[in-house]
């Protein structure tokens, strides 16, 4: 339908410029207020200087010296903050640089017939055509080296981001050391912003613990207004679901007057927010209800024998139930769904993980109907299947094989000794494509398919591609004008096999 | 020549990059100033005070005589320090200010220009129509594995949960796909750390003979790229050479492709004869050209039969090279510039005369190819590092074939397939996306499955046919749109057959489930043998060929065609006539 072409990897590559461009804004804010807040220290400071002129001159000088230290001490800052902002520009630098060398792997302008020289001065600067876009050039190896680094970025990238550990993120190990041989990898990921973005992500889900979220709440205050955010609310209601689970109900309700009970007022929102305020006042409704629950099962701790029959109907009843679902882990899943929607709004970050994106695609345009769950490729042993192993099928029986279930790819592969290179068939993958669709191929046959009587179709050069050997097997039988099935390992005579044509 | 998008990106990144430097660089600038400013006025006000104490000391002595003059001495003292400092403070924020605001500017336009220039983005989300079956948000597995445990004991509203489990075990086998991919690439160091991340109850065990085995992969891949160090890999295909030897024709029987190390393990010898040539610092030298020469004496021979035009121009270059070396003292600079122009132009010509050869025919293209690229870089051939890593993966792919793996990692190859094919996927989403707004502008509010659980039945819903059962497509489920053939030859893993009169893909015989059929009667397959194409359990629907012509179809085609074995039917390609009974079952095996 469409083929690779450099404008599409420019725009499919525009978050590697967003990010550290909103970095550089942040830092430029930090800037601002840093000398804002020196501009006024130092007014002040002047202003007392120059209010009590009377002071003597070692006074004065004391004053003077301590302005100085307060301004190196700001220079220092700002020196920090400069630095940072090159380290981004840097990388801003190093992806259009990366991005440019792309250029160097397009098939030249005139391009359909492939017949093209590879040699880059070769290409002509020929005038812009239509659409002024350019086809890579598959063929050309720097280009698929191109792919293998953007492969393990994508890697890195993921690792970092699904990382569940706290105390070390594999993603950023990876990344350090494939930057030793390749010390390009470091501008080419925004790795530290990643490693945050799954800090804040852990510390909700896995330490429940909201400092890191409402700091990162608070930084970015105002773009999550202007988005329409849901998130403040979300942590107001998760502190006030965790100040009811630790029993502190007076202090809940004090909490939810002062921090929730504004999100029941309509007018709080704005037009665009309607579905937030919706979902947010019905979750408010519940909350009511939940200080009878907590009664209710305070009590049921207490004395877990003998409980009122009407309370017993109440435990069982599908709102209890409701309640139980509320103190349950679901608002930290909620409040975490929550920041990841906004924080991959912010920078515009794929909202799945890139490297999915691209596995899907690839999964399922390669995904044949003669691929197979092939066990072999791999390093990876099930424990349990670790005794079995056909390998030696031909010692255990020396006669023919011509059951049709050998002539399957996932049994001749094996028997024939040949290795399948391809990636959906190996198990893992196999494993992930599982639910995706088929590719729509066009029929590719081997050159040459050959027959021979018992069905089996081979490529009739390597099948009659003599041995090296001048006294083998496969050379006596070729000189008296026979061929032995490799698979089957029947001998027919070369007259009795023909050629077909599969299109 | 360039691309339109590529140069305003640059252009704008260019100046973008440089305001900010040049901005931040006055930020700097102003405040030292600022600085100094205070410093003088430091080392003024230090000045006054020394002076004041020797006034005062001047004064001490005075003052025994005249009491109390000392104040208004004072005030005649320079001017107050302050509204200098007020002034310079003053002009420090405003050009600071002056500067960022500038900075600000520059950073509005290039958002302006090419982060929010839509034609500069494309949402990689809105290309994700066939999403897999993981989960986009970091779950431990430890902790949600005791919870599926209990899920799956207690609870019977399969779907969901049973989805949540495929998550969890998918996420293992990326993580697996991704160590296999570090193996495969020598990052062996940190896969130790990696495994961690799989679960030890998952049985899964790595094999440990192979994990060593790309310990040694990692650091001969090590030598090549990075100290461009042949050694270790010419001594492995030395010792694959031996192991044959070792073990003569064990394999010939039952393997009738011989491993065959040829081709690739003449681009390094190739190369490791260039290196020699070129010495330690390229500096050439008599002694680098006899290594060089008996280097190609021990091991170009067994090559001379098949590579013998790519040998040649090579070995020209070493007797070049020894003549056009003479003592270097009697040289002028004069013919010492002849000698290396002529030396160059010589390699050209050579180069030039090896690529009409190289164009001229067509076998061994590969292996020519990269002897021309020896020979365009021979003066300086470590500064071509795409060299070194191009061919340090030609050899890993070699390695694994060894290892009986696949000659690539499978993530890369299928990542590759998604960057080649990325495009297609984009552009039929965005087509869907229009058209939907067109249904959606007719019928109200069709069933619109939501992104997430969407893989659960079943999603497609112009085809009536089941696509996804259990999370597994059906044979039914194919892509909406074809491919772009350009880049097959990337990716040619199977040998595929489409039926030319249904258009069916063939299915060959892979029932997983078969291994214990083993010991299942014969009378399956003689049965398999009588007409009916209907018994699909293990038979399925196998190409035909049609005897008359040898063209091929599907049996199912052929069964309709001919009405279920009642009429005569004509070929589909030649007319030929054929019944049923004219047809026989064959199987593509590829060698």
């Amino acid at each position: 339908m469409s083929e690779p072409s450099l404008n599409f990897h420019i725009q499919t590559h525009s978050t590697q410029f967003r990010i550290p461009t909103e970095l550089i804004k942040k830092n430029f804010k930090a800037i601002q207020k840093l000398i804002e807040k020196q501009k006024k220290q130092l007014t002040d400071d002047i202003a007392k200087i120059k209010k009590n002129s009377k002071i003597p001159t070692a006074m004065k000088l004391e004053m003077v010296r301590k302005l100085i230290k307060s301004f190196e001490s700001f220079q220092k800052k700002l020196k920090l903050a400069v630095a940072k902002d090159e380290e981004l520009q840097s990388r801003l630098l190093a992806r259009m640089e990366h991005l440019a060398l792309l250029n160097n792997y397009c098939l030249a302008q005139e391009r359909p017939v492939s017949s093209n020289k590879e040699d880059a001065d070769e290409k002509e600067p020929s005038a812009a055509k239509e659409d002024n876009d350019k086809y890579l050039d598959l063929r050309n190896p720097n280009l698929i080296t191109w792919y293998r680094d953007q492969t393990n970025l994508l890697i890195i990238d993921y690792l970092i981001k699904s990382n569940t550990r706290t105390d070390h993120n594999i993603g950023i190990l990876l990344l350090k050391n494939l930057a030793e041989s390749n010390p390009k990898y470091r501008k080419l990921i925004d790795f530290d912003l990643f490693e945050s973005f799954n800090k804040v992500y852990l510390s909700i889900m896995e330490d429940h613990d909201l400092t890191l979220v409402i700091a990162w709440f608070n930084e970015n205050r105002n773009f999550l207004k202007k988005a329409n955010s849901n998130l403040e609310f979300e942590i107001n209601y998760c502190k006030f679901l965790t100040l009811i689970d630790n029993g502190d109900v007076n202090e809940a309700i004090k909490f939810s007057s002062l921090n929730l009970s504004s999100y029941g007022n309509i007018n709080n929102y704005k037009s665009s927010d309607l579905p937030n305020y919706e979902h947010n006042f019905n979750r408010l409704k519940e909350i009511g209800g939940l200080l009878v629950y907590m009664a209710i099962n305070e009590k049921n701790k207490a004395k877990t024998e003998n409980i009122a029959f009407s309370s017993n109907v109440l435990i069982n009843s599908p709102r209890f139930h409701e309640y139980e679902k509320l103190l349950s882990n679901e608002r930290w899943d909620s409040l975490s769904q929550c920041f990841i929607e906004n924080f991959t709004k912010l920078y515009g970050i794929s909202r799945n993980y890139p490297i999915f994106i691209y596995l899907s695609a690839g999964l399922s345009s390669l995904k044949t109907k003669s691929c197979y769950h092939n066990t072999e490729n791999t390093i990876f042993r099930d424990a349990s299947s670790l005794s079995v192993s056909g390998e030696n099928i031909y010692k255990k029986d020396l006669a023919v094989l011509t059951d049709k279930k050998y002539r399957g790819p996932n049994q001749y592969y094996k028997l024939l000794n040949k290795i399948n290179n391809c990636p959906v068939c190996s198990p893992e993958l196999y494993r992930l494509s599982r639910n995706l669709p088929y590719a729509q191929l066009i029929t590719s046959i081997f050159n040459n398919p050959f027959k021979l009587p018992n069905g089996n179709i081979y490529p009739f050069d390597k099948l009659l591609n003599p041995s090296e050997k001048y006294l083998s097997e496969k050379n006596t039988l070729l000189r008296m004008g026979k061929i032995k099935d490799p698979l089957t390992r029947e001998i027919f005579l070369i007259d009795n096999c023909i050629r077909v044509y599969p299109a | 020549m360039t691309s339109y998008m590529l140069d305003t990106l640059s252009t704008e990144i260019g100046s973008f990059a440089q305001s900010g430097h040049d901005h931040l660089q006055e930020l700097l600038s102003e405040s030292d100033s600022f600085l100094n400013d205070l410093k003088s006025m430091e080392s003024m006000l230090v000045d006054q005070l020394k002076q004041e104490e020797a006034e005062s000391n001047n004064h001490d002595t005075q003052n025994a005589d005249n009491g109390t003059t000392e104040i208004s001495t004072k005030k005649a003292l320079p001017p107050n320090p302050a509204e200098v400092l007020e002034k310079s403070a003053n002009s420090w924020y405003k050009s600071s200010i002056d500067s960022l605001k500038s900075y600000n500017t520059s950073v509005n336009k290039f958002s302006k220009n090419i982060l929010n220039n839509s034609k500069f983005n494309a949402d990689l989300d809105d290309a994700y129509t066939y999403p897999l079956n993981l989960n986009n948000f970091p779950v431990n597995t430890a902790n949600s594995e005791d919870e599926d445990m209990n899920a799956g004991y207690n609870s019977k509203n399969g779907v969901v949960t049973d989805l949540k489990a495929i998550k969890l075990e998918n996420r293992a086998e990326l993580i697996k796909a991704i160590i296999l991919h570090l193996l495969k690439i020598g990052q062996c160091d940190i896969v130790k750390e990696i495994v961690k991340e799989l679960s030890p109850s998952s049985g899964v065990i790595i094999d440990e003979s192979l994990l060593t085995k790309f310990e040694r992969l990692n650091r001969i891949v090590e030598d090549i790229v990075v100290r461009h160090d042949l050694t270790k890999s010419l001594q492995w295909f030395q010792d694959k050479f031996n192991e044959k030897f070792a073990t003569p024709s064990r394999i010939q029987l039952s393997n009738p492709v011989p491993s065959n190390f040829n081709d690739i393990e003449f681009k390094f010898h190739m190369l490791q004869f260039t290196l020699l040539l070129n010495g330690e610092n390229s500096s050439f030298t008599l002694d680098d050209a006899l290594a060089a020469y008996m280097y190609s004496k021990d091991n170009f021979s067994k090559f001379f039969k098949d590579y013998l035009n790519e040998i040649s121009p090579l070995m020209t270059l070493l007797l070049f090279k020894k003549k056009n070396r003479p003592t270097h003292d009697n040289d002028d600079d004069f013919t010492r510039k002849h000698m290396e122009s002529m030396l160059s132009s010589f390699i050209e010509k050579i180069r030039l005369s090896f690529n009409v050869e190289r164009d001229r025919k067509k076998n061994n293209g590969n292996e020519m190819r990269f002897v021309s690229e020896l020979l365009s870089n021979f003066e300086d051939i470590h500064s071509d590092q795409s060299l070194f890593v191009n061919i340090s993966n030609e050899f890993i792919s070699e390695y694994c074939k060894d290892l009986r793996l696949s000659n690539d990692s499978s993530l890369f190859q299928s990542v590759l397939a998604g960057y080649i094919n990325l495009p297609s996927f984009y552009k039929y989403n965005q087509i869907q996306v229009k058209m939907n707004k067109l249904v959606a502008a007719t019928t109200d509010a069709t069933t619109k499955s939501g992104d997430e659980e969407s893989g659960g039945s079943s999603s497609d819903l112009s085809t009536g046919e089941v696509t996804i059962v259990n999370h597994e497509a059906t044979y039914s489920y194919d892509l909406p749109f074809q491919l772009p053939d350009s880049n097959r030859f990337l990716f040619n893993y199977h040998p595929i057959f489409i039926c030319p009169i249904s258009k069916e893909q063939l299915v060959p015989i892979t029932d997983s489930a078969d291994n214990s059929r083993d010991d299942e009667p014969k009378s399956k397959r003689k049965k398999s043998s009588t007409l009916d194409p209907g018994n699909h359990s293990l038979q399925g629907n196998p190409v035909v060929v049609l005897n008359f012509c040898q063209h091929l179809a599907l049996r199912e085609s052929a069964w309709q065609l001919s009405k279920k074995g009642t009429e005569i039917f004509k070929c589909h390609y030649c007319y030929k006539k054929h019944k049923f009974t004219d047809v026989t079952d064959a199987y593509f095996i590829d060698l």
